[in-house]
């Protein structure tokens, strides 16, 4: 049975939502993915994953909005 | 794992509203607390919780729970679980075994139930739960210790019966809990691809307005409420239990 990761970021202080991300990220092995939950468009944290792990990560929307989005964060390589 | 609303957050809400705001927000799941504004009881009129049912799917939005809180009606709770399709969050003033006894004596007669455990959970207590067989809903509660150490005991003394979070806190007093532990535990219930679900309520009434607001809701509370101002946002250690568990 697969399991669904799902990572909400809704109720998480801002200061420790990236953190968390990134965290959550790091815990996934190659192949492994989480679904990102989050109250807007998480455009920055993508810049943010490209800067930090460039070629380490897929990312790919499920639904965008308008109150809720989702993303697909697949770790790629390590 | 999906996120809701308890009905804790707008306490005086009516279903329709109540559905409402939640589907605003973005919210997939509602948890009806006994004696708030939604007005289902355990004595409820079939039609009734079904009218709030369809009402509440038409939005997408799941009911994830009922929490009782009163004791001596049981198999009224009962049948109304099985109506919802929804467990009976077994609350109270009881401690863990009693909570566990009623609880499996309902589970018996064919009703879903949770056993509520609060704050910082006793390993024993998550045991005994957890052996009963029996689905359990933890209150998180970020003032009492950090919540990715009080999670610990739930996720490996209870064989993956946990099944319903309700963090008191986050909505509008998320920025008030930074460095409680709220990112560690959303990180750990990831990684562990928890599967229930993880409601929203009010960590004590004095942030009642602040949730008004921040759920959009128009109106006031009552006398004197219609000023405009909010009340302030007090740090949290200042912070009473009053209404905590409401």
């Amino acid at each position: 049975m697969t399991t669904t990761r799902i990572l909400d970021v809704r109720v998480i202080p801002p200061r420790e939502k990236h953190p968390t991300i990134f965290d959550t990220f790091n815990a996934l092995a190659p192949g492994e993915s989480f679904v990102l939950v989050n109250d807007h468009d998480p455009k920055p944290l993508r810049y943010q994953f490209e800067f930090e792990h460039a070629g380490e990560f897929e990312w790919q929307y499920l639904e965008q909005g308008p109150s809720v989005w989702r993303v697909e964060i697949t770790r790629t390589a390590k | 794992m999906l996120l809701g609303l308890s009905s804790g957050a707008a306490p005086d809400a009516g279903p329709e509203e109540l559905v409402e705001i939640a589907a605003r927000r973005g919210f997939g799941a509602l948890e009806l607390n006994e004696g708030d504004g939604h007005g289902l009881t355990p004595e409820s009129d079939r039609r009734a919780v079904l009218a709030l049912l369809d009402r509440a799917g038409s939005a997408g939005i799941r009911i994830s729970g009922y929490r009782a809180l009163r004791t001596g009606h049981d198999v009224a709770l009962a049948r109304l679980s099985r109506t919802l399709g929804a467990p009976v969050l077994l609350d109270g003033p009881a401690d863990v075994a009693s909570r566990v006894t009623r609880a499996a004596t309902m589970a018996a007669a064919g009703a879903e139930v949770a056993v509520v455990l609060r704050g910082t959970v006793d390993a024993d207590d998550a045991a005994l739960a957890g052996s009963a067989g029996l689905a359990l809903a933890w209150d998180a509660d970020p003032r009492v210790g950090a919540l990715d150490r009080g999670l610990e005991p739930l996720l490996h003394r209870t064989a993956g019966t946990l099944r319903h979070i309700r963090l008191l806190g986050g909505g509008p007093e998320a920025a008030l809990q930074d460095g409680m532990g709220v990112g560690a535990m959303m990180r750990r219930l990831a990684v562990e691809g928890y599967a229930g679900t993880l409601v929203l309520a009010p960590s004590t009434a004095r942030f009642r307005v602040a949730w008004r607001k921040w759920l959009g809701r128009r109106g006031g509370w009552g006398c004197g409420s219609g000023t405009g101002e909010d009340l302030p946002m007090v740090h949290l250690a200042g912070a009473t239990s009053e209404g905590a568990n409401r």
